[in-house]
């Protein structure tokens, strides 16, 4: 498993329409991944990010746009000259083919000498930590250990990118995350691009080097974990990674600074994003941001402060989330870290404060409006 | 397909009864083809295989048992493949006129036997097919391809479609993948076809009576010809034959399936 390198991809406007009366399942989208990256496609079922995969391994093809991998066009070429491994949902193991017969296949097809395949078989079965399971049929081995081979199978003849479809989805939760490490520790190892779909955003933060989010066939938003959970650029994308409170109102100018106000509040932002004043829009604020005291508090300078009823409390083992009302309507929720709890029962006054720095703006409308080429809130590589 | 042991016992009488009832008659010919007289006297008082040396020899029934397996077998290579590859165009094709295609090709099996004998009677006459081997391969390959196409079509069905797909991603064209890994998988879909392509030829007699010549004369014909113009138990013999090699092609494929490992 030595000298392996990963590849470039560019997808360029990339659109997928089945039907010239519906609108498109993937709608001009443009990414960048860069050699040996791990990106994830993150987004609810129907969001175009299979589609996406399966157009990048060549089972779709493309209505309009592009796919270069290393700068070659690769749109007409089919999946079998395409070169990328590729992991399915339900391992999609050949059921006729003993384990070590499966990792095989792919050399075979490659016209490898015999004795390299078997030297490169028992190499990567090693790898995956089942050279015992060797001579097994896949019916005979567990969920996890399918995975296992299937992976192997994937990355044998030494891809430069490696396609995963949701291939943990089948798993059960312990055995994910077991899975997670492996497939964490081969992006390591083996030094290829990973490109993993997935709509389990706890996936997608725990591997990936950035995240594309998917809605509606378009890309929302790309970053690293960090900037979609600090920075996300959409109600949608606040709201498909992590917990968020929401606060609905008008975006003002005032006093020198953005602030959305609202019925009855108005929230305080440090956000500079002057091109949304006079919209309506949305202020969201990660629960573990707000803190949370029993009854009236003094405002501090920069700080958000907001009165609330508590509704009820959820125990989660090293945080409890208090979920509250506010007095102008808005539901919501804090995250109190176990052993920084505050006082708060059910029932009680309280007071929200947050940072004006916590608070971020984003557009009331997620969904950008259809049609207008270069108004889709896609990023290229930073 | 094992039986339930622990099964309502009187449903296993029931299923006993009926399963007699429809076997039953058919099992009345294998004493008879034993019988030492000249005639179908049931149960035989006297024992012998002399019958059955007849049927092996005897040009009048040793030709039509040839060319019956002559007929049968190609009709079996040409229904298999044909049939094989229609199942594809069925399963796999988005097009309208596929469902057309598919009632077209399974008619023979709704359509009165007598009716598709009487027309490619007529058409064969004028295409000179009558009474050639080439003439009786086709009729009859028409007759099995339904057989081949719904047993066929049910294993591409079950198929796992990603599983083609991962044998593109790791590098096999397309013809490798169906030569790996598609017809393996579908192989006992293949092979059930197979077989009842055999056993729809080797026992068709309606569209064979039409298209029989003094030279070309199947086992069921000669059957009937014999049943219908004397009295021999020759018949007989012929008639266990054919039920003992109908029996067995009819097992084989699930023979082989619990042979396979897994």
């Amino acid at each position: 498993m030595t000298d392996m390198r990963g590849a470039a991809i560019r997808l360029s406007s990339v659109t997928k329409r089945y039907s010239e009366h519906q609108p498109p399942v993937v709608n001009d989208v443009c990414l960048e991944i860069a050699a040996g990256e791990f990106i994830t496609l993150l987004g609810p079922s129907g969001s175009g990010k299979s589609t996406t995969l399966n157009m990048i391994a060549g089972f779709e093809q493309l209505t309009a746009g592009d796919i270069l991998i290393d700068g070659v066009s690769v749109a007409s070429l089919p999946p079998y000259k395409r070169g990328l491994g590729m992991v399915f949902q339900h391992y999609a193991l050949f059921p006729h083919m003993t384990i070590a017969q499966n990792v095989a296949f792919p050399l075979q097809q490659r016209k490898m000498r015999k004795r390299d395949i078997q030297r490169r078989v028992d190499d990567v079965l090693d790898l995956v930590g089942l050279a015992h399971l060797r001579d097994r049929l896949p019916g005979q081995i567990s969920g996890g250990q399918a995975q296992r081979v299937a992976l192997a199978r994937a990355v044998v003849f030494e891809p430069h990118v490696l396609l995963m479809d949701e291939p943990l989805g089948a798993l059960d939760k312990k055995l994910r995350e077991q899975l997670q490490g492996e497939i964490a520790r081969m992006h390591r190892e083996l030094g290829i691009t990973f490109i993993f779909v997935t709509h389990d955003q706890e996936e997608a933060l725990a591997l990936s080097d950035r995240i594309a989010v998917f809605e509606g066939g378009r890309i929302e938003q790309v970053g690293t974990a960090q900037e979609l959970y600090a920075r996300p650029a959409s109600l949608f994308a606040a709201e498909f990674l992590g917990e968020s409170n929401v606060f609905h109102g008008m975006i003002t100018e005032r006093r020198g600074r953005v602030s959305l106000v609202g019925e009855g509040f108005e929230v305080l932002t440090d956000d500079g994003r002057a091109g949304l004043v006079g919209t309506a829009g949305v202020v969201v604020v990660r629960p573990e941001r707000i803190r949370l005291t029993v009854g009236d508090v003094a405002v501090e300078h920069d700080v958000n402060a907001m009165t609330a009823t508590v509704t009820h409390i959820v125990y989660q083992g090293s945080y409890r989330k208090v979920a509250f009302r506010t007095d102008a309507g808005t539901t919501g929720s804090a995250r109190e870290p176990a052993g920084a709890e505050s006082s708060a029962m059910p029932g009680d006054r309280v007071t929200l404060c947050w940072r004006v720095g916590d608070g971020v703006i984003v557009p009331a409308q997620s969904v950008p409006v259809v049609g207008l080429p270069g108004d889709a809130l896609v990023e290229s590589t930073s | 397909m094992g039986v339930n042991r622990h099964a309502n016992p009187a449903l296993r009488l029931f299923s006993v009864l009926v399963g007699s009832f429809l076997i039953a008659p058919i099992l009345v010919v294998v004493p008879l083809s034993f019988t030492d007289k000249d005639s179908f006297e049931f149960p035989p008082r006297g024992w012998s295989l002399h019958y059955y040396e007849r049927f092996f020899t005897d040009p009048a029934w040793r030709e039509p048992l040839l060319a019956s397996l002559k007929v049968a077998i190609m009709v079996t290579l040409m229904a298999t493949i044909i049939g094989t590859l229609a199942s594809f165009a069925i399963t796999r094709s988005r097009r309208r006129g596929v469902a057309v295609l598919q009632g077209l090709l399974l008619a023979p099996m709704i359509v009165p036997n007598v009716i598709v004998a009487l027309a490619i009677y007529t058409a064969f006459l004028r295409w000179g097919l009558v009474g050639t081997v080439e003439g009786l391969v086709l009729a009859h390959v028409v007759l099995a391809l339904p057989f081949v196409v719904i047993t066929v079509s049910a294993g591409l069905r079950t198929l796992d479609p990603r599983l083609e797909r991962a044998a593109a991603s790791l590098g096999a064209s397309p013809l490798a993948t169906f030569r790996l890994v598609t017809l393996p998988l579908i192989a006992p879909g293949v092979m059930s076809g197979a077989v009842f392509a055999f056993v729809t030829s080797f026992d068709e007699a309606v569209i064979s009576l039409y298209l029989q010549s003094p030279h070309l004369r199947t086992l069921p014909v000669q059957m009937f010809t014999s049943v219908t113009s004397d009295v021999d138990p020759t018949i007989a013999a012929g008639s266990t034959v054919i039920l003992v090699v109908t029996t067995a092609l009819i097992l084989l494929p699930d023979f082989l399936k619990r042979r396979a490992p897994q």
